[in-house]
């Protein structure tokens, strides 16, 4: 069964992309089969990061127009996996967005082909900001959300109507990803202010890093700089993920993205 | 530059008083040193000139009494007598000839080298026999030696330069009585002389002095340098001492000299060895010189043997033994600077790291816990206070750390009536009310999972 794991942020600029390709690719590398969806219109960058993109992206898959398997792109190669792990990439595509009428069902039909087509452990959704109809789609079939919040407060309010949707909206496992903050330990008196404030519990700590938002390898950033803290963050909020992911399914935890 | 020891730091207080301590003795001791070293050398010197006077005292003693017996002889020859004896009674036949005397005299000469005539004179002073004939008939009345010989006083004369035709060279007289019959209490016939050589009493002098510096003279009981180790030494026949006017009018009267004796500028330290009956050693000018001066008297006649050297001998001496013990003493302070700043290094290196780490603890600036390490090492007081700078070094760090990490306090500012309102206008519009119906089926038909609801 795969699990789909939303990366959303109500404003632009809070890093979605480079959070959702770099838990993609720890996640790769770790042995994890991932699908990374840029499910945003025109999005490219995750596929650029990785090493390419394709004509056809997740907006003609929903159109119909293209088949699961031709927008699909394998990026194995770019995270340098080495025990089983996967990673294909979706990237936006250009086609105009279905009516909302049957944007529901588009959406639907669309990841079960993808899913078909891959078969992923994890499915990363990489989203538009904002929070329109293709958000609340998106959010119906979310496992985890990861709400991307910024130290500023003009982000808070968006992202609290936010988190209060999702969790309206039945998500299993809404929480909040506090980015570009200063240090990477949360005074447990603040976690509990901010947990009550956003209604959801903080699952990582992203630090801001200059390295990181003027990374321009060829691997994502916390795999050709693990031992950064950033890094050191995303990849425990990845590891957390698999161990969620493996006691939902009664199994023994898989390998650690942190080993 | 105003220089305050007291905000200097620790270390470099250590340092100089270590600096001091070790420079300090060192320069006490170079001058201790170079004092002893100076007056070592003044006794030294002192030493070696009394000894080279006394020397000088002994051969001359030596050779006046070897004169003094030769002499002695000769009037109790009993050829000599008994011509003095028959010359007296009144220039009858002689017997022996006078030519049998001379001829004596002659073989006297010639057996000892050095003497230069070899006379006798009778009562009244005349010359009635002589190895030197050109004498024979003058009259010496008024040399004293005569006098004193005619008093029964076998003598050694002060020298006296020559006139006429006695001889070319100034000269000393060893003179003794012909007594009749040759007996001890005999009256006095005549006198034997030996009219020597001032050169045969001064070769003692000449030969002496061991260095060019140093000279020797013979001074006389009045004080008049009879003789000098110089050749045509200027201040030879010049008196030390200012000659009274009777000594005067006895040098004049007897001949000895062209004119008045010059009397010779010269320092009262000097002057003292003038008639002392002891041996001694001063400092003092002498013509103008300064000079060190040892002398001894003579026992067989009213001399003194006097040496002297010029005084910048002694600084010359002292100069070098200065300069060697400054050189030894730079050397030792040299090493023992080196010492102490090895020492001193040793002693603040840990001080300074405790006191430089206790500057960035304040400061907040990280602290070297390596060079705290090291120190805290030590078993003494040094190492417990390093160790406890190292505890609150290693705490400090940790807690910059955990304040590092911790994120900055988050302000929150949720608008709770909006975000009510907004959230009821999501959910409350069809869209999302149709989604959320339609959710569990759409996570479980994208997963493929048809158990429940609608089939496909």
């Amino acid at each position: 069964m795969s699990r789909f794991v939303t990366v959303h942020g109500f404003r632009r600029g809070v890093g979605k992309t480079t959070v959702s390709v770099n838990l993609a690719g720890v996640l790769a590398r770790a042995g994890v089969s991932v699908l990374l969806v840029e499910t945003a219109r025109r999005a490219e960058d995750a596929g650029a990061v990785l090493g390419g993109t394709r004509p056809d992206g997740f907006a003609e898959l929903v159109a119909g127009t293209a088949g699961a398997a031709s927008i699909g792109r394998d990026a194995t190669a770019a995270v340098g996996s080495s025990s089983g792990g996967r990673l294909v990439v979706v990237n936006g595509g250009r086609a105009v967005a279905p009516d909302p009428d049957v944007i529901g069902e588009a959406t639907t039909t669309a990841f079960h082909a993808l899913l078909d087509a891959f078969a992923p452990d994890f499915v990363v959704l990489d989203t538009a900001a904002g929070l329109t109809e293709e958000t609340l789609t998106l959010l119906a079939v979310t496992d985890d959300l990861l709400l991307l919040v910024r130290p500023d407060r003009r982000d808070h309010q968006g992202s609290a109507v936010t988190a209060d949707v999702a969790v309206r909206m039945g998500v299993p496992r809404p929480a909040l990803v506090l980015t570009q903050v200063t240090g990477t330990v949360l005074d447990p008196a603040d976690r509990a202010r901010i947990e009550e404030a956003f209604s959801i519990p903080v699952a990582a700590v992203l630090p801001f890093s200059r390295e990181v938002a003027e990374h321009q390898g060829d691997r994502p950033f916390a795999i050709s700089h693990a031992g950064d803290p950033w890094s050191i963050a995303l990849t425990g909020l990845a590891s957390d993920l698999v161990t969620t992911e493996a006691a939902a399914r009664g199994l023994p935890p898989r390998r650690s993205p942190r080993g | 530059m105003h220089v305050d020891p007291r905000r200097w730091h620790i270390g470099t207080r250590i340092a100089v008083i270590l600096v001091l301590g070790a420079v300090g003795p060192v320069l006490l001791l170079t001058r201790l040193g170079i004092t002893r070293i100076e007056n070592q050398a003044a006794r030294d010197g002192q030493r070696e000139l009394i000894g080279l006077a006394g020397a000088i005292a002994a051969g001359l003693d030596a050779e006046i009494e070897a004169n003094l017996r030769l002499v002695t002889g000769i009037s109790r020859d009993r050829d000599i007598v008994a011509y003095t004896e028959a010359v007296d009674r009144s220039g009858a036949a002689v017997e022996p000839a006078a030519e049998q005397i001379n001829a004596d005299l002659d073989v006297l000469k010639e057996a000892h080298v050095g003497a230069g005539i070899f006379f006798v004179l009778d009562d009244t002073g005349t010359a009635i026999a002589s190895s030197d004939r050109k004498i024979l008939g003058g009259n010496y009345a008024y040399r004293p030696y005569w006098q004193e010989a005619m008093r029964g006083e076998t003598n050694v004369s002060d020298v006296y330069l020559p006139i006429g035709t006695t001889s070319s060279t100034p000269g000393t007289a060893f003179a003794a009585p012909i007594r009749r019959g040759g007996r001890p209490d005999g009256a006095i016939l005549g006198v034997a002389v030996i009219k020597s050589d001032a050169l045969t009493v001064s070769g003692v002098i000449t030969d002496a002095p061991d260095r060019d510096d140093r000279r020797a003279y013979i001074v006389e009981h009045d004080g008049i340098i009879s003789a000098s180790s110089e050749p045509d030494d200027p201040i030879r026949f010049g008196s030390i001492a200012p000659l009274s006017p009777t000594a005067q009018r006895a040098a004049a009267a007897a001949k000895r000299f062209d004119g008045p004796v010059p009397t010779i500028a010269t320092s009262p330290d000097v002057r003292a060895l003038v008639g002392s009956p002891q041996p001694g050693f001063t400092t003092g000018k002498l013509a103008g010189e300064s000079v060190a001066v040892a002398w001894q008297p003579l026992v067989s006649a009213p001399w003194t043997a006097v040496v002297v050297e010029p005084l910048s001998v002694y600084d010359t001496a002292a100069d070098d033994a200065r300069r060697t013990a400054l050189r030894i003493a730079g050397a030792v302070a040299v090493i023992a600077v080196l010492i102490a700043l090895i020492a001193a290094r040793r002693l603040t290196r840990p001080l300074l790291a405790l006191t430089e780490a206790s500057a960035r603890l304040e400061a907040g600036t990280p602290v070297d816990e390596e060079a705290l390490a090291v120190v805290a090492r030590r078993r003494d007081d040094l190492g417990l206070l390093a160790a406890r700078l190292a505890d609150a070094a290693r705490e400090t760090r940790a807690r910059e750390a955990r304040l590092e990490a911790q994120v900055a306090s988050l302000r929150v500012e949720i608008d709770e009536s909006r975000r009510a309102r907004d959230v009821a206008e999501i959910v409350d519009s069809d869209f999302f009310t149709d989604l959320q119906a339609r959710a569990t089926e759409m996570r479980r038909r994208v997963r493929g999972d048809n158990s429940e609801g609608e089939p496909e």
